[in-house]
């Protein structure tokens, strides 16, 4: 179904891919970060874009998150997987249903269990919540909601992404893409007419809070 | 044995004796008279009486009634007019003395702390040992008759002692180094509760009680309860403990319990509410505290005490005895203020640093100050010195002080840079440390930097500012880098990239030129070519710029000496068109750059064209990085031999192996 709306995709010349900004913030020159600030936690939410690739071999629509989470107190902070939700739905009555976590990396280390932020630590994540059902367009709008335990406390958050129009000022699709290896241009995770291939940490020598996860899977026929 | 009661009904009689004597010698003999019979006592240097008046026979009025400390001869109670009222003594010794009141008005007592008591309480001990014996001498003396003893054998019942109240006297605390305190306005009243000899002091409003109780042995027992305080806890402190006081300066509502038993031994429990403290380099007081503290011996412990300052509250105990002394202190939660930076020993160095309110602290510190006896000994100083030099200054000296903790710490905003034009904003920086040996070192710390991370780790030396840290930055955005400067110029515009760096540094705070270290950065996945000194270049050699669309990427390895930035290597690379250059930046201002310019691909036939090329121009860049000066040097002539050139081609020769008489020529001096 996914090649298939890939292939409808390209027919039409829509993009494969959607970049989003937080709602109701300014799109600036660079991708803008979503922030949820309280005693307990700093969390930056940024949103890489829905974009189809590959995981396993299997085409599959992808929500990719990026969050940097501070925590400021004493006590882990943990995120439960289970606790993190991706709704696509882009009106009330959607039938979709909303998207878990399939994949939690940060930096090189994949998570397999809860997401814990020591105390007094900042930590980034790289988020992964994929679609092979019946995930056709690229969404419009992406809801994020999250839960997480900080000591007896419970922290709930969300965060409300809307997709980027190709003629706004600043729109990054129109971009070229940045070298392969770094793989971001002003911010966004290798923008640029291509489409995404397989999904994999690809090997770096430096050290950074978010590595790459793609290689150029083919060049977009627009 | 002589019961307290009639020892003080003792000497209420004698002076009441000797005032109606003189009354009835006239007053002109009453002075002198007086003089004679404290002298006969044995008060002579405790008691001393300015003027006497007899008004009536049963009145006297005495002036200027001093009362001097037996081991100093200063006056530590003044009282400037004290009436007399009594009956006339009548046959049959004691007993025939009724005084009826003591009334004095005005004055002062000096609470004066010395190293072994207070001056006042050591004078009242002193009288009251001195009519003791004077009295048991007497009686002695004297026999059953004239004691009131009755025919049996047994004493008379002791005569009642008036009542002693002494008005409006001022309460004068001091103590060595620390200024007066004075209680104005108090009360004080002395009385028999069985056999112990009270002294009662109300102080003024808004009102407090001081209770001394004396016994046959001397000072038993201080109460003090809702007492207005400044310095004045000190005074009860064990010895060295008014240093406590003259370093925190304390002040609050003082209740407390002190006792000395038999053997002379102190206990005393308390607790200083409302307190407020104000420690030396603490740029802030802490208030609305409560110190519930205990003093044993000579030891005093202050536990769990409360200490709220703007922002949030110390938990810390005290222990200190003759050698020792252990603090702790314990924060939780409460909101960063930018002056606790002062509160570091190096904190006042850090110009480059700067911390906005607001954030989160969190901090644990444990600090012990122990002396040894031996070395005590050795200095010719007594043990309990261990204060001496105050607490801040025995925390910076090392040595015998060994402060260690952890702590956390959330910054909502630091600005970094050596000017406030030049700074940059890092917004919630969150890390932690730990203190250990003098040391402060700081665990991986980051802030959210221009869109990207900013990472710190090291170690700060407290007592040299000796300070080593590795840095990193992690995806910064060029451009609101370039906006943070304030940089809106349009040849910045479209500076654009992604910002990548490290950097290992070492020096000492206040000296930029200890400072030494290394690092690189990097910039990709943006627009370089607008950056003034690469823009200035490329004008220079009239070159097209290349496309803002391309991805552009900057490598730069630097070292770090002193005020000076070596540029060991710096590479721009586009599409078609690379700078190299070396060079060094002063003072982060001043640029002296040589820059080569390759306008080749790369590749085979590109690195035999960029050879060539690099042999005929370079580009001296120099004036400041906002007005950078560029000057071409066209032709530097091929002066290496060829023999130079296919050992670089082949690979066979480096270039250092090219002889002296090879080297180039050096570059011209810039007009």
């Amino acid at each position: 179904m996914a090649l298939a709306s890939l292939s409808l995709g390209a027919c039409t010349l829509a993009p494969p891919r959607g970049y989003y900004v937080p709602a109701g913030m300014e799109l600036g020159p660079s991708l803008v970060a979503y922030r949820e600030q309280s005693d307990d936690a700093v969390i930056d939410v940024r949103c890489q874009g829905a974009y189809f690739d590959e995981v396993d071999g299997e085409e599959v629509l992808t929500v990719h998150l990026q969050l940097d989470v501070a925590r400021p107190r004493s006590g882990d902070l943990s995120f439960s997987p289970e606790a993190f939700e991706v709704d696509l739905a882009s009106a009330p009555g959607d039938p979709r249903a909303a998207l878990h976590l399939s994949e939690a990396w940060s930096k090189r280390e994949h998570i397999a269990g809860p997401l814990v932020v020591s105390p007094w630590t900042r930590r980034p994540f790289d988020l992964f919540f994929d679609a092979s059902g019946d995930y056709e367009t690229i969404p419009d709008r992406v809801l994020v909601r999250w839960s997480a335990q900080a000591g007896g406390q419970t922290l709930d958050g969300q965060a409300l992404f809307r997709r980027i129009r190709n003629d706004e000022p600043f729109a990054p699709s129109p971009e070229p893409i940045a070298d392969v290896a770094f793989g971001m241009r002003n911010g966004y995770y290798m923008p640029g007419a291509i489409r995404l291939g397989d999904r994999a940490l690809r090997p770096s020598t430096e050290e950074r809070m978010h590595y790459i996860f793609h290689e150029p899977g083919g060049w977009w026929p627009w | 044995m002589v019961t307290l009661l009639r020892l003080v009904a003792g000497v209420v009689a004698v002076v009441c004796l000797a005032l109606a004597g003189a009354w009835l010698a006239a007053d002109l003999y009453a002075p002198s008279f007086v003089d004679h019979q404290l002298s006969e006592m044995g008060l002579a240097s405790s008691l001393s009486v300015g003027a006497v008046n007899l008004p009536r026979p049963d009145v006297a009025r005495a002036r200027d009634v001093d009362m001097r400390d037996p081991r100093t001869g200063d006056v530590v109670a003044h009282v400037d007019d004290v009436e007399f009222r009594y009956a006339l003594p009548g046959a049959g010794g004691w007993s025939g003395v009724r005084p009826m009141s003591i009334v004095g008005r005005g004055g002062r007592v000096r609470f004066s702390r010395d190293e072994d008591d207070l001056g006042f309480v050591r004078a009242i001990a002193h009288v009251i040992d001195t009519v003791e014996t004077w009295v048991e001498e007497r009686a002695e003396a004297a026999g059953p008759a004239e004691t009131g003893a009755a025919e049996g054998g047994e004493a008379a019942a002791p005569p009642e002692l008036p009542s002693i109240e002494f008005r409006e006297i001022e309460v004068v605390l001091q103590m060595p180094g620390l200024p007066l305190d004075t209680l104005p306005g108090c009360d004080v009243s002395v009385y028999l509760k069985g056999e112990d000899t009270h002294v009662e002091i109300h102080t003024g409003p808004p009102g407090g009680i001081v209770l001394l109780v004396f016994s046959s042995q001397g000072l038993k027992q201080i109460r003090v309860l809702d007492v207005p305080v400044e310095p004045c806890f000190a005074l009860f402190l064990p010895e060295g403990g008014e240093l406590l006081a003259s370093e925190l300066r304390p002040s609050g509502v003082l209740q407390f319990d002190l006792e000395r038993d038999a053997d002379g031994h102190l206990h005393a429990e308390g607790h200083l509410d409302e307190a407020t403290l104000r420690p030396p380099r603490v740029p802030f007081p802490l208030e609305r505290s409560s110190l519930p503290f205990e003093i044993d011996g000579s030891r005093f412990s202050l536990k769990d005490a409360r200490l709220r300052f703007d922002g949030g509250e110390v938990l810390t105990s005290v222990d200190h005895e003759p050698g020792s002394l252990v603090l702790t202190l314990d924060v939780v939660d409460a909101r960063f203020r930018a002056d606790f930076l002062d509160l570091f020993p190096q904190g006042h160095s850090l110009s480059w640093l700067r911390c906005e309110d607001g954030g989160n602290l969190e901090l644990h510190l444990r600090i012990e100050q122990r002396q040894a006896q031996g070395e005590a000994a050795a200095q010719g100083e007594p043990p309990v010195q261990v204060l001496e030099g105050a607490i801040a200054r025995g925390l910076e000296g090392g040595g015998e002080t060994t402060v260690r903790g952890w702590g956390g710490v959330l910054l909502h905003r630091v600005w970094i840079g050596p000017t406030p034009e030049s700074e940059v904003a890092v917004d919630e920086v969150v890390g932690s440390f730990e203190i250990r040996d003098g040391e402060l070192v700081l665990r991986e710390t980051s802030g959210l930097f221009a869109e990207g991370v900013l990472r710190l780790r090291g170690r700060l030396d407290q007592a040299t500012g000796d300070l080593q840290f590795n840095g990193s930055v992690f995806d910064a955005d060029l451009a609101r880098i370039r906006r943070a400067f304030g940089d809106s110029s349009d040849t910045s515009r479209g500076v654009t990239g992604w910002l990548e760096g490290s950097v290992v540094y070492s020096g000492r705070i206040g000296e930029p030129s200890a400072a030494h270290g290394q690092g690189q950065l990097s910039v990709r996945g943006g627009n370089l070519w607008n950056v003034k000194i690469f823009d200035a270049v490329v004008r220079a050699l009239s070159l097209k710029k290349p496309g803002a669309s391309e991805s552009h990427r900057l490598e730069v390895q630097f070292d770090i000496e002193g005020d000076q930035l070596d540029i060991n290597d710096l590479r721009l690379d586009s599409e078609f068109l690379s700078l190299y250059g070396t060079g060094r930046v002063r003072h982060l201002r001043d640029v002296d750059i040589d820059i080569t310019p390759i306008t080749v691909p790369l590749g085979p036939l590109g690195q035999l064209i960029e050879y060539v090329e690099a042999q005929l121009v370079k580009v001296e860049v120099r004036g400041t990085v906002t007005e950078p000066k560029v000057e071409v040097i066209p032709i530097k002539v091929v002066t290496r031999p060829v023999g130079a050139f296919w050992g670089w081609l082949t690979g066979l020769f480096s270039s250092d192996e090219v002889s002296p008489e090879e080297q180039p020529a050096p570059t011209p001096a810039p007009p």
